[in-house]
């Protein structure tokens, strides 16, 4: 009986591990019908003079011009041998010319699934606007974004940048390295999980709260039934 | 994924520091009238590097920084020292900002008040729980408060607080230029402790107010529905949310710090100067700085100024020095009426004007102004007269230091 509760759950142990291998691959596995590029490779925005072009190669699975802005689905940048999918991008750049360095919007991990970031360096004080696409329909609120600055201080929102209530940032008039991101602030409400968990931390807490105050009466009672108790 | 400068190092390194500092404080500190005073001073020093350590250590645990590479606002909000994710922090009640501490602590009044509003229908909370129930969310961090004042009282006022410090700081510049404190009358005195009852009120029910759509389905102030068509979460419903935050003195101190350590543009701190005065999240106002100014001219003339009507201290007190909480409370401030004189001198240096220690005849002394410092206890001449104990245990107490030492060297101008 023994071995067979043994046997079973090294199969569990086996198809557990083959299931997060199969996370692990299925980003490739989606990149496979993907278009390449490579650092050359402009898209311009002739309305609004402006371009992007990225600092790596990787690929995409569609990138379309519409309304100035460029959409692109399933970014990946093949930087330090790593081909992770990305994310989805939608950006317009007016009046300058930028070269996008790192982009990540996390529309899989349930942990951080509000985070997205994107790293560029911009020629000329024109203006970008950028959707991260994090997942999420809400409209988040300023205080989660950053725009960080070559020197790498994150300026104040109002200074130089502002968020739109679709979550589109606007950053205008910078030059040189910026760095805008979303920080994960979770938003699943947990309802999927048992009770128990859903209320972990306020249960935790009146489990020490009733500890707390039981042990004290316990201990102010002795002292008073003996005034010299302790010293 | 461990980082050079992993919590896993900064924590353990820190509190052996500490440990070791402590030990070489009561061991090598031979003036007894300084000696609570020097350890004082050196723990609240160490407790502003535990509340802002989270500007100190690189994200944790957090691959997807990896590719961007660490910067100073992935310290803000990446870090966190217990290696969970603590979204909101874990309250104290002690003056400390959300985001300066890498989201290991927070400031329970600004907890308070986000929760009613604009967060009482908002999932946000600890790790796996993002409670989307303000009344929750709320009983947690009144829970917090409690089993935190139960056990150790007001001494977070005397020992922890970072605006504590800042008061207490300013003490030392006033003495070191040979000018000496006022003190308001014990009946003003009284009357200040209970007013911060009053101030945590009206703040908490503008918070309701600002909070009445989430809460009971009625728009009472224009603009403050969130997300809504007119205020939304990033423009006017931030502009009046936390409604203490606005006002508060610690939080252009705890955004200097920032600053100054590479973590935030000078810009919010210039901001005030040009910009409106209502600035969203956690921006300085321009009242912020005006409280700090008047609350810093009132500590270099009354010691310990603010924390007199401080809401913060007012919880604190309300958790450790009324009934019901009184009874249980472990940390306590005693007096051994057969060794007290009467001289008065447990009265004149305390920082808060608490009188209970001198006016009371004898047993648990601590009072709602009580800061549990134990400044009376170190500078009684009087052996056993004065106490601090822990569950009945006798932490620090009085000792008889005028036989033995020069008693014109003691400087009671405090």
């Amino acid at each position: 009986m023994k071995a067979r509760e043994a046997k079973l759950f090294k199969l569990r142990i086996v198809a557990v591990t083959v299931g997060f291998m199969f996370l692990f691959l299925y980003p490739s596995a989606q990149a496979q019908n993907a278009t390449p590029f490579t650092p050359n490779d402009k898209f311009i925005i002739p309305q609004l003079n402006g371009s992007l072009n990225f600092a790596f190669n990787g690929t995409y699975t569609s990138a379309a011009l519409q309304n100035d802005t460029w959409f692109f689905t399933d970014l990946t940048l093949n930087r330090n041998n790593s081909s992770l999918r990305l994310g989805n991008l939608d950006i317009s750049v007016k009046d300058s010319n930028i070269t996008i360095f790192t982009f990540y919007s996390d529309r899989l991990s349930a942990q951080f699934n509000r985070f997205g970031s994107i790293r560029y360096f911009a020629e000329g004080a024109g203006t970008q606007t950028i959707n991260l696409n994090i997942n999420t329909t809400d409209q988040t609120h300023s205080s989660e974004w950053g725009v960080i600055n070559p020197a790498g201080v994150f300026l104040a929102e109002g200074k130089d940048w502002q968020l739109l209530p679709d979550n589109t940032v606007i950053v205008y008039g910078r030059t040189g390295n910026v760095t805008v991101s979303h920080y994960g602030f979770g938003v699943d409400s947990g309802s999927t999980l048992p009770f128990y968990m859903q209320h972990s931390v306020a249960l935790g807490l009146l489990a020490v709260l009733a500890v707390t105050v039981a042990a004290a009466t316990i201990i102010r009672f002795n002292i008073r039934r003996n005034p010299l108790h302790g010293n | 994924m461990v980082t050079e400068n992993s919590p896993y190092i900064v924590v353990p390194l820190f509190a052996l520091i500490v440990a070791v500092s402590i030990i070489l404080i009561l061991k090598l500190s031979k003036d007894k009238t300084r000696k609570i005073s020097t350890l004082r001073l050196f723990i609240q020093i160490a407790a502003v590097f535990a509340v802002f350590m989270g500007l100190l250590i690189g994200p944790f645990n957090v691959e997807i920084f990896a590719p961007l590479g660490p910067s100073p606002r992935d310290n803000l909000l990446g870090a966190n020292i217990l290696g969970n994710q603590f979204p909101d922090g874990i309250s104290v009640p002690f003056l400390a900002c959300y985001y300066p501490n890498g989201r290991t602590v927070t400031c329970a009044i600004w907890q308070l008040q986000a929760y009613i509003f604009p967060f009482w229908d908002y999932p946000r909370g600890y790790q796996v729980n993002y409670s989307t129930s303000g009344l929750e969310k709320l009983a947690i961090v009144l829970g917090s408060l409690i089993v935190a004042c139960v056990v150790l009282g007001r001494s977070f006022c005397g020992w922890l607080c970072p605006f504590g410090l800042y008061q207490d700081l300013l003490t030392r510049v006033r003495k070191a230029t040979r000018l000496r404190h006022l003190n308001v009358s014990d009946k003003t005195n009284k009357k200040l402790i209970q007013s911060s009852f009053v101030i945590i009120a009206v703040f908490m029910l503008l918070s309701v107010i600002f909070g009445s759509y989430a809460i009971f389905g009625t728009e009472i102030v224009p603009g403050t529905i969130p997300g809504g068509p007119e205020g939304t979460e990033a423009g006017i419903v931030s502009n009046i949310n936390e409604p203490f935050c606005l006002v508060c003195p610690a939080r252009p101190l705890c955004i200097a710090v920032e600053c100054a350590i590479g973590a935030m543009d000078w810009s919010y701190v210039s901001q005030i100067v040009y910009g409106p005065l209502w600035i969203s999240g956690f921006y300085l106002t321009s009242i912020n700085v005006a409280v700090l100014i008047i609350v810093t001219i009132l500590a270099l003339t009354y010691r310990r100024a603010w924390c007199r009507i401080c809401p913060m201290g007012g919880l604190g007190a309300l958790f450790s020095a009324y009934r019901p909480f009184r009874h249980i409370a472990l940390t306590k401030l005693e007096k051994n009426e057969a060794k007290c004189t009467k001289c008065g001198v447990c009265k004149r240096v305390c920082p808060t004007q608490a009188t209970d220690m001198y006016e009371k005849k004898g047993g648990d002394v601590t009072e709602s102004r009580c800061i549990l410092c134990a400044r009376c206890v170190e500078i009684c001449p009087y052996g056993d007269a004065l106490k601090i104990t822990f569950a009945g245990k006798t932490l620090a107490k009085s000792r008889n230091w005028l036989e033995k030492s020069d008693s014109s060297s003691i400087k009671l101008n405090d």
